[in-house]
């Protein structure tokens, strides 16, 4: 199983924070991301807004492996501080 | 010892000076910024803020910067703390606080950690106006003032 989390606005587009992903087909974020756009039809809404990935809170990019146990997390750029 | 939290509780000021000074033995300078939360944006009035934060990775990128803030600038201690959740108009968001021997590199680091926190904790801010909210995006002033670290 795969755990992917969303957050800010792309949590509130998906309308949840957490989903987990059968592992299998899956061998890089770009394949999680490909998964998102067929689960959630308003993820393509977001084709040309930026968006960052990260594996096991690491940032990523679209070819980052993915394995089973792993943790991807979609999100927007960071605006803290 | 570095100390970074990211927590809905108003923080007091003592406290951290406090834990920053006794991480720090030989510091002849300590510099400590407050980030308060305005009542204004680009477009008017807003009426506070509300933030959201990634569990887990933003306290451990956020310790990596301190870390990154402490070798770079060869300071004494380093801490950080931010805020999350819904905050009113002028409010205390984040604090950062530096030790070091002189105050050139207590400065410049926590220059340096504020700037990078803005590019690089993922961490999001909306902001609200009556019973609207907005995600605030990305301000074109925030990405330059990362470059001026970069080498």
């Amino acid at each position: 199983m795969i755990t992917v989390k969303f957050f800010a606005q792309i949590r509130e587009l998906v309308g949840t924070s957490q989903v987990t992903l059968d592992s299998q087909n899956i061998t890089t974020v770009a394949d999680v991301h490909h998964e998102m756009g067929a689960r959630y039809p308003q993820w393509l809404k977001m084709a040309d807004e930026p968006m960052l990935t990260a594996c096991n809170q690491e940032v990523v990019d679209a070819q980052h492996p993915v394995v089973s146990g792993d943790e991807v997390a979609f999100f927007p750029p960071v605006t803290g501080g | 010892m570095a100390f970074v939290e990211i927590t809905p509780a108003l923080f007091d000021q003592q406290t951290l000076y406090d834990k920053l000074t006794e991480g720090a033995s030989g510091a002849g300078a300590i510099v400590t910024f407050t980030g308060l939360v305005r009542d204004f944006n680009q477009q008017g009035k807003i009426d506070g803020i509300e933030l959201e934060h990634y569990p887990g990775m933003a306290e451990s990128v956020f310790m990596r910067l301190l870390n990154e803030a402490i070798s770079r600038f060869g300071l004494a201690n380093a801490g950080a703390v931010h805020r999350v959740g819904r905050l009113d108009n002028f409010a205390p968001i984040v604090w950062v606080g530096t030790a070091s021997a002189h105050r050139k590199a207590a400065f410049d680091g926590a220059n340096f950690i504020m700037d990078s926190l803005k590019k690089d904790v993922p961490i999001w801010k909306k902001e609200w106006v009556a019973d609207d909210a907005q995600w605030v995006a990305v301000k074109s002033s925030d990405e330059e003032a990362v470059k001026r670290w970069q080498r």
